[in-house]
């Protein structure tokens, strides 16, 4: 960790990251369509762009968007609820193939409009026509929609998005009560081939040759580490929209979405604690169908081409053996008050209370003798912030704990081979009292 | 792709029985006849490949006789029917260079590693994992297993791995539990099977391999490629096939398929399947306790996996393919066609599962079948109304065949058109005239086909 945040902090992102924290992920962004008296109606385009890269690369990519909006990577993440009939018409405005959009998970779908290919129907740019798709969302979860058009190639060229269909309860992935979340993020696993790119760039499509796949970029949500950390929206990404810091107060149930949105396989590696993952390719992992019985405890998704998986991540800094606030002597003055619900967490902060007021166990080391990183607040304790020597520290406002979320494949931890970059994001563990999402909070 | 009603795997389990089975103590045993022997597989793209494969034997003579029929990649099916405990595959190789054996990973034999001569140092290497038939040899090795485990296995060669199943070397073998279902659970039945095998080519590899014995050539393991560890398949295979183009039928609505998954390549492929889910009941041959409901599963180099699809009421194309996106062969990966620079690939690890019923049972679904109630395979439509030529003699299209479309059917005749090649055999000709006076005053069709 260390020499990743001097890296950062040579970069001089540290300025651009002051500015986008707190507040700056709210729930997963993405768009719920239009009322259209059925269901809802979404109007795509697909169109071209080039995107930059922290290595200072541009890189040219398709990609999905809303129409009247730039062209985004990866596409607008489809936010429906379950049961509500789905209309997408696409558009293609200047992809030199035709296009489309297949939906695995999703039953019926039809499609009319364009012309036949291989799969469904496809738009052309020089016909301009538009191809509508219809299904029903008829089951809760994480899906995924790329092209059905020479997948090899417009997969790689960045033709692929998530959906995320709603259960119909409030905050609860699917309909299982044990699914129940607080917080959500979702991470959409990708990778890019500049080879392929270059050759789509330069007119050469006839030359490209898909047998053969030599990534050196990998993306979380199309953005490279570490772009990852910078907000939703960020105006100097015009084309890559979402941001993949995650952040949380202890106690909370985060539910985490991913996708493989690629064509290679990613370990994501979730430091600080296990997460429960209740969920394939938005079906409950269930021997009954009702109850997620087969969930699995695990610190790495396996995240597969396509594949979507959702999980339970938590944290509380239970029978860590010390406060994670800090002792009342220490300066940090708090309660620990477990009355309702007695679970053996403070009602408000979520303290464990049976660590509470409990002295680190180790003799911290003086300043002089550490090194430090940019995320360190100058304090072990949650909330804390203590004096560090010029130039460290910085990245962390709040006081909080940082958890470095990403590809266990440690290459994929590099922009064109230098490090740190890819596929790589941090878990801040927010203290109880900071704002994470204004409208969340 | 293989495809195959109970009905007819079970007849012709029973049949080869009684042709090959002999008598093992009180059971039966299951006896199949394998020559190892050299090919070629000519791709899509007219590459001639060289290739190393297992060709079946009609009997021990045959065997013996080197094999009438040439080698197959996959190999031939091998299936061991239900209540029959002993497997024997006889093999004989004919004329391949190195020595072969057949394992099958999963199933309990005993194995007789084979060592390569000391080294300087005294050191061995394992050279086979059991004993080999090498062409040398005056008679076929055999191969038993005597406890056959119901499930989906690979069998292969168990020597120098690394090249012979790449080669060539490699085929299904099942059983199942029970007629008409894979493992122990009544939850593992079906109504149809199907067997997708997926592997790969790279041809520089098969090249040198197969100048083993040429001179000035680079030769696989010496003058050439040093191992596979810079294998680069260009081809992409299902059941032997690079341009699955083809369209199976995966059965009828609401009744469930055996989809039982093969990876003999050396990659991993991720089959996903897009319109519905699958219920993944087995892993090498192995029952889960609970299915699980994907869309997409991973099937890893060598591994087996079995999952049932259950289609939904009404017709339907489902696309089956590989999310590591091998979906194009090499040369030539893109084929320009059409406006606006539109390109097509020639298909690759590409399964499109077709549901419907099939009245005539000519293999044309009955939702895209011109003529339902006509065997028609090839669909001739030459006035593209709807109405297959097979059952359309109405050659004004005013709805009836009546003496209106006599003047039309010699005009057509004479000129030799394909409007009146009722008889689908490419060509007008006086076998079309019994099908005129069959449908006259009649309408044309029934057709499948809504327009």
């Amino acid at each position: 960790m260390y020499s990743l945040s001097k890296v950062f902090k040579r970069a001089s992102l540290i300025v651009l990251f002051l500015g986008c924290t707190p507040g700056a992920n709210a729930a997963i962004q993405g768009v719920t369509g239009t009322p259209d008296g059925t269901g809802v109606t979404f109007n795509l385009t697909t169109s071209t762009s080039n995107i930059p890269t922290p290595d200072g690369n541009s890189v040219r990519m398709w990609g999905y968007g809303v129409a009247g909006s730039p062209m985004q990577y990866p596409g607008p993440t489809l936010i429906i609820d379950q049961g509500t009939q789905v209309t997408v018409n696409l558009t293609n405005t200047n992809i030199p193939m035709k296009v489309s959009m297949l939906f695995p998970g999703q039953e019926g779908v039809s499609a009319t409009g364009g012309t036949a290919g291989q799969f469904t129907q496809e738009s052309s740019s020089v016909l301009g026509d538009t191809v509508t798709y219809t299904f029903t969302a008829a089951n809760p979860g994480t899906y995924t929609y790329y092209s059905g058009t020479q997948p090899g190639l417009q997969i790689e060229m960045g033709l692929m998005g998530a959906i995320i269909v709603r259960s119909g309860t409030a905050d609860q992935a699917y309909n299982d009560p044990s699914t129940q979340y607080d917080r959500e993020y979702l991470f959409v696993l990708s990778e890019v081939d500049p080879k392929v790119h270059q050759d789509v760039e330069f007119g050469l499509l006839p030359m490209i040759n898909n047998t053969v796949s030599h990534s050196t970029f990998w993306f979380m949500n199309g953005r490279l580490g570490p772009d990852t950390f910078f907000p939703d929206n960020s105006s100097f990404l015009p084309n890559q929209p979402y941001g993949s810091l995650a952040q949380m107060h202890p106690g909370e149930r985060v539910l985490i979405r991913v996708v493989g949105g690629g064509r290679e396989g990613h370990p994501l590696h979730l430091h600080g604690n296990n997460i429960n993952v209740f969920a394939r390719d938005g079906r409950l992992m269930s021997s009954n169908g009702v109850s997620a019985d087969l969930a699995v405890s695990d610190y790495t998704i396996q995240a597969l081409p396509g594949a979507t998986y959702d999980g339970i991540w938590e944290w509380t800094g239970e029978q860590l053996g010390w406060d994670i606030y800090g002792t009342n002597a220490g300066g940090q003055t708090h309660d620990c008050n477990d009355v309702a619900p007695v679970d053996g967490f403070d009602d408000v902060t979520s303290e464990y209370c049976a660590d509470h007021d409990v002295e680190i166990p180790v003799v911290l080391p003086e300043k002089q003798e550490t090194a430090f990183g940019g995320f360190y607040s100058g304090s072990p304790f949650l909330g804390a912030l203590s004096d560090l020597p010029p130039g460290e520290g910085g990245l962390n406002l709040n006081g909080g704990l940082f958890f470095m979320w990403h590809s266990h494949n440690e290459r994929e931890l590099t922009n064109d081979d230098i490090y740190p970059g890819g596929m790589m994001t941090m878990m801040i563990i927010e203290p109880h009292s900071a704002v994470i999402d204004p409208g969340n909070p | 792709m293989k495809i195959k009603s109970t009905k007819t795997a079970l007849a012709s389990a029973i049949a080869l029985s009684l042709v090959s089975a002999t008598f093992s103590s009180s059971l039966f045993a299951q006896d199949y006849y394998l020559c190892a022997k050299q090919g070629t597989k000519t791709m899509s793209d007219t590459t001639v490949i060289p290739m190393w494969g297992f060709a079946l034997a009609t009997d021990a003579v045959d065997q013996a006789a080197g094999c009438a029929a040439a080698i197959t990649v996959p190999g031939p099916a091998l299936t061991v029917p239900v209540g029959d405990n002993v497997l024997n595959i006889h093999v004989k190789n004919i004329d391949l260079p190195e020595a072969v054996s057949v394992i099958i990973p999963g199933q309990h034999a005993p194995m007789t590693p084979v060592m390569s001569a000391p080294d300087a140092q005294g050191r061995q290497r394992v050279i086979s994992f059991t004993h080999v038939a090498s062409m040398t040899d005056a008679s076929a090795s055999t191969y038993t297993w005597s406890s056959m485990q119901p499930g989906t296995y690979a069998y292969q060669s168990g020597s120098h791995p690394a090249v012979q199943v790449q080669m060539g070397l490699y085929g299904a073998v099942t059983k199942d539990a029970a007629a008409g279902q894979a493992y122990a659970s009544a939850s593992t039945a079906y109504d149809s099977e199907m067997t997708v095998i997926y592997s790969e080519i790279d041809p520089v590899l098969h090249t040198q391999v197969a100048n083993i014995g040429t001179p000035n050539e680079p030769k696989y393991g010496s003058t050439g490629m040093t191992s596979t560890i810079d294998y680069n398949p260009q081809y992409f295979l299902v059941n032997g096939d690079d341009s699955s183009t083809g369209t199976p039928i995966a059965g009828a609505p609401l009744q469930t398929s055996l989809i039982r998954f093969i990876n003999m390549g050396l990659e991993t492929h991720i089959p996903t399947l897009h319109g519905d889910d699958m219920a993944i009941i087995a892993e090498d041959g192995h029952a889960y306790t609970n299915a699980r409901n994907q869309y997409s599963v991973m099937v890893a180099a060598g591994q087996t996996r079995d999952v049932l699809f259950t289609p939904p009421a009404g017709p339907g194309d489902y696309p089956l393919f590989d999310r590591m996106l091998n979906l194009t062969n090499k040369t030539p990966p893109f084929v320009t066609a059409g406006a606006n620079g539109v390109l097509t690939s020639p298909g690759s690890l590409v399964t499109v599962l077709q549901v419907g019923t099939n009245a005539d049972t000519d293999n044309v679904l009955d939702h895209k079948d011109n003529c339902l109630l006509e065997v028609n395979p090839a669909q001739m439509d030459t006035d593209k109304d709807g109405f297959g030529n097979a059952c359309d003699a109405d050659l004004n299209n005013d709805g009836i065949v009546n003496t209106q479309d006599i003047p039309l059917f010699i005009t057509a005749f004479q000129a030799n058109s394909q409007l009146v090649d009722l008889n689908e055999d490419g060509v007008a000709n006086t076998g079309d005239i019994p099908e005129l006076i069959r449908m006259f005053f009649t309408e044309p069709g029934p057709t499948g086909i809504s327009n």
